[in-house]
C-alpha cells in the first residue's frame, strides 16, 4: 500500500478540521486535492508527514508508521517556500538534502537543469522570486526519486512557462512510477495534470473522482508537427492533429510514455503534455454550489 | 548527525548577524590588545626612573662629602660618613640593579629578590608576626619568594614594573600601616596599582582577556550569540524546521545536533581569542612564557603554583562545562516556550535566581553543589572563591563535578518534556 490513511480526525481547540479521513492508494497515480481555503488540504498533508499531530486515525506511508522519520527516503513533501533559508544558495539546500539522504551531489546539477533553475542555483535564496523559489522546492522534493510527492500548491507564483514545465516534470515522475498527492487552487492546471481529483469540503473528503467519467486522452504539443507526423505514421501509432504544432493521443494498446519516447527518439521534443477529461471546475462548481453562490 | 551540524554551521555563519558580531568581537580583542600593550611596563620605564633617582644622591654624596672635609665636630663627622655611607650602598646596588635590567640578568635580579623576601619571612617568622592583614603578610613573602625560585627556575621573564614585593599583593594584604588612615588607603590604591601588571605578551595577553569573559558576561554574550538556535526556524509554527521535519532525520538528532553547534561554535570563538592573541602578541611583543606561575591559594594560609598555561587550559574545560550547562537549561526553555525571547529571557533569569541562591545558602552544607557558584572561573581555580565566601568546599573539582551533574539533570528533564510532547502530539 503507497498510502493509508484511516479514519484521521484533527480538532483545533474545539473544531473538527478534519472529519474521518480515508485516503488508500494501491498503484501509482496522480491525485488532486481540491477544496476552498480552510477546507483541510494543507492540515492533512501536514498530519500525514507528522508535522502535525493529529487525535484520531492511523496513517502508514510506504507501508511505514508516519511518524517514522526514515519514510523521507523514499517520501517527499513540497511545502510553501518560507521552510527556505535566505542566507543560504539553492544550492546549499539541495547538498543538504543529498548529504541526509545519501545522495551524490552530482545530481543537484541534474536535477536543476531538469527544473531549469541551473542559472541561480548559486544565489542566494533570498534574492530569489517567488518563482525561482517554487523551482527550488520543486528540485528538492525530486532529487531524492521518491515514491511519493506530496505537494502542497505547488504552482504558487509560477508563470506560464514554469508551471507547464512543472507539469511536464510531474507526469515524467508519474510515468516514472511515482505517486503524486497535489493540492492547488488551479483546476485548468489540474485538468491538465490528473483525472483523480478528490474534493475536500469543511474536513472532509469527498471521495467525488473524475476517474471514471474521463478518457485518457492527451493533447501534446510539440516542435516539428511533420516530423512527427512521419515518424508516428511509421510506427502505426494511432493519432490526430489538432493544431500546428499539437497532436492528440489515446491511450490504448500503447502507452502516454511509449508515445512520448517514440517522439523524443527521434530528436522531436515535447513543450507541453495536456490531458483533456471532464473539467475539475465543473465538478468542482456541482459540488460547491453553496459556498459560491455566497 | 555530523551533516545536521554542518548544515547548522552554515547557516549560521551566512547570517549578517553573527558576522557582525564576529567583527565586533575582534575589534574589542583588538582594542583591548591596544589597552594592554600602551599599559605595558617596558624595560626603559623601570630603569629611566631608577637612573633619574641616582644624579640626586650622587650629587647629595658629593655635597656631603665636601660637607665631611670641612666639618670640625665628631658627631656631625659620625653623622656625615654614615650618610655618605648609606648613599654609596644605595648608589651602587642601585648601579647594579640597573645593570643588571639593562643586561636583562633576571637570574641574578630574581636571586636578589629571593634573599630579600626570605629574609624578610624569616624576620616575621622569629616576631611571630604570621596571620595578620597588613602588608606585607608572611603570605605574601612567602608566596613571592616562591614565584621568584619559579621564575628562576624556569628561565621566565617576570612582568614589570619589578619594585620587588611592593609591586605584588595576595588576598591576605589587605591594609598598610601608616600614620594617617587616608594614607593607609592611599599607599594600599597605589600598591594595587602596581601589582595589576599588564603584558602585550600573547600568553599574559589571553589571561587577562578571557580573566575578563570567563564570567556572566561571557555565558550572556554567547547565549545572546545563539539564543534562538532552536527557535529561530520556527519551532511549533511553519518555518525552516520543517524542511529538518521531512527529512530522514529523527527529532533528536536535530536537537541534538543544535546543541553540538553550539558547543562547536562557542570553541571556535574561544580558539579564535587564543589565535589571534598568539598573533598580535608575536607581531607585537612575543608570545610569552606559558609556564609563568599562578598563585592558587589552598587551606590556612597554603598555596601552591601552576603554569599560566595549564591555568588557562583548566578555566577554558570549566567555561566551556558552564556553556554547556547553560545551553541545556536555554534548549529546555526553547522546547518549553517555542519562543526565542522567552526562552532566553528565563534562561538569563534562572542564571540570575540562581547565583542569588547560591549566595543565599554560602553557609549550608550543599551550597558548593549549586552550580551557578561556579561563574567566576578564574577565582574558582585560584581559590579566591573559597577564601572569599569562606567555603573551602568551592573548588573546580566541586565545580565540574556539579556542573556536570546539573546539566546531565537538565539533559534528562529535556529528554523527559521532548517525550511528553511527542506522546502529547501522537
Amino acid at each position: 500500500m503507497i498510502v493509508e490513511v484511516s479514519n484521521l480526525k484533527k480538532r483545533y481547540k474545539k473544531q473538527m478540521v478534519l472529519k474521518g479521513i480515508d485516503i488508500q492508494v494501491e498503484t501509482p497515480q496522480i491525485i488532486a486535492l481540491v477544496g476552498p481555503n480552510g477546507s483541510g488540504k494543507t492540515t492533512l498533508l501536514n498530519c500525514m508527514t507528522n508535522l502535525l499531530s493529529f487525535q484520531e486515525g492511523k496513517v502508514r506511508l510506504l507501508g511505514k508508521k508516519h511518524t517514522d522519520a526514515s519514510i523521507f527516503q523514499q517520501v517527499s513533501y513540497l511545502q510553501d517556500n518560507r521552510l527556505l533559508y535566505g542566507n543560504l544558495t539553492g544550492y546549499d539546500h539541495l547538498e543538504f538534502i543529498c548529504r541526509v539522504q545519501n545522495i551524490p551531489t552530482s545530481k543537484i546539477k541534474e536535477v536543476a537543469m531538469r527544473v531549469g533553475m541551473e542559472k541561480y542555483l548559486k544565489k542566494r535564496v533570498r534574492n530569489y522570486s517567488l518563482g525561482m523559489k517554487q523551482h527550488l522546492l520543486l528540485s528538492m522534493v525530486i532529487i531524492n526519486e521518491p515514491k511519493l510527492l506530496l505537494m502542497d500548491e505547488p504552482l504558487n507564483g509560477l508563470d506560464p512557462t514554469s508551471a507547464i514545465n512543472m507539469r511536464k516534470i510531474l507526469l515524467e515522475l508519474y510515468q516514472e512510477g511515482t505517486t503524486i498527492i497535489v493540492s492547488s487552487h488551479n483546476l485548468d492546471e489540474i485538468d491538465r495534470l490528473t483525472n483523480t481529483i478528490y474534493f475536500m469540503k469543511n474536513g472532509a473528503l469527498l471521495k467525488e473522482s473524475l476517474q471514471d467519467i474521463s478518457s485518457k486522452k492527451y493533447l501534446i504539443t510539440i516542435n516539428d508537427i511533420e516530423k512527427a507526423k512521419k515518424v508516428l505514421n511509421e510506427k502505426n501509432i494511432p493519432f490526430t492533429v489538432t493544431g500546428e504544432y499539437q497532436v492528440g493521443f489515446e491511450e490504448t494498446d500503447i502507452s502516454l510514455q511509449s508515445f512520448i519516447d517514440s517522439l523524443n527518439d527521434n530528436d522531436i521534443s515535447i513543450r507541453d503534455i495536456e490531458a483533456q477529461k471532464v473539467g475539475a471546475e465543473k465538478r468542482y462548481r456541482e459540488l460547491f454550489e453553496e459556498e459560491l453562490s455566497s | 548527525m555530523l551533516k545536521l551540524v554542518r548544515f547548522e554551521i552554515k547557516k549560521i555563519w551566512n547570517t549578517t548577524f553573527f558576522r557582525i558580531l564576529l567583527v565586533v568581537m575582534l575589534l574589542f580583542f583588538a582594542g583591548y590588545y591596544v589597552f594592554v600593550y600602551n599599559n605595558t611596563t617596558r624595560l626603559e620605564d623601570v630603569t629611566k626612573p631608577l637612573e633619574d633617582a641616582l644624579q640626586p644622591m650622587e650629587l647629595s654624596l658629593e655635597e656631603n662629602k665636601k660637607a665631611l672635609e670641612l666639618a670640625e665636630e665628631d658627631i656631625e663627622k659620625k653623622e656625615l660618613e654614615e650618610t655618605i655611607e648609606f648613599e654609596e650602598n644605595y648608589i651602587k646596588e642601585s648601579k647594579t640593579e640597573i645593570e643588571l635590567l639593562q643586561e636583562e640578568n633576571w637570574d641574578a635580579i630574581l636571586q636578589i629578590w629571593i634573599e630579600e623576601a626570605e629574609q624578610y619571612a624569616e624576620s616575621m617568622r622569629i616576631n611571630n608576626d604570621t596571620h595578620t592583614y597588613t602588608f606585607p603578610t608572611l603570605f605574601n613573602l612567602e608566596t613571592y619568594a616562591a614565584i621568584s625560585k619559579w621564575m628562576q627556575e624556569k628561565d621566565i621573564t617576570p612582568l614589570l614594573p619589578a619594585d620587588r614585593h611592593f609591586s605584588y599583593l595576595t588576598f591576605y594584604d589587605r591594609e598598610v600601616i601608616s600614620t594617617s588612615r587616608a594614607e593607609a588607603e592611599s599607599i594600599m590604591e597605589y600598591m594595587k596599582e602596581l601589582s595589576n601588571k599588564y603584558s602585550s605578551t600573547s600568553i599574559h595577553y589571553l589571561f587577562r582577556l578571557l580573566g575578563m569573559c570567563f564570567s556572566l558576561i561571557g555565558v550572556a554574550f554567547f547565549l545572546f550569540l545563539l539564543g534562538d538556535i532552536v527557535t529561530k526556524e520556527g519551532l511549533g509554527r511553519n518555518g525552516p524546521i520543517n524542511l529538518l521535519h521531512t527529512q530522514p532525520i529523527k527529532r533528536r538528532n536535530i536537537l541534538a545536533s543544535k546543541f553540538f553547534t553550539a558547543m562547536l561554535i562557542s570553541l571556535f570563538i574561544l580558539v579564535s581569542a587564543i589565535v589571534f592573541s598568539i598573533i598580535v602578541g608575536s607581531v607585537f611583543d612575543r608570545i610569552g612564557d606559558w609556564q609563568y606561575p599562578v598563585l592558587i591559594y589552598g587551606e590556612d594560609r597554603t598555596f601552591t603554583l601552576m603554569s599560566m598555561g595549564a591555568f588557562l587550559i583548566k578555566a577554558i574545560g570549566m567555561f566551556m562545562l558552564i556553556l554547556f550547562f547553560c545551553y541545556t537549561i536555554l534548549f529546555l526553555f526553547s522546547i518549553i516556550t517555542k519562543r526565542a525571547l522567552v526562552a532566553l529571557g528565563l534562561t538569563v533569569a534562572t542564571i540570575l535566581f540562581g547565583t542569588l541562591v547560591g549566595e543565599e545558602l554560602i553557609t549550608f552544607s550543599i551550597s558548593h553543589y549549586i552550580p551557578f557558584q561556579y561563574f567566576s572561573v578564574f577565582e574558582v581555580i585560584t581559590n579566591e572563591l573559597a577564601l572569599t565566601l569562606e567555603n573551602s568546599n568551592l573548588t573546580y573539582m566541586n565545580g565540574m563535578i556539579s556542573l556536570s551533574i546539573a546539566s546531565l539533570v537538565v539533559l534528562v528533564v529535556i529528554y523527559i518534556v521532548s517525550f511528553i510532547q511527542t506522546k502529547i502530539s501522537n
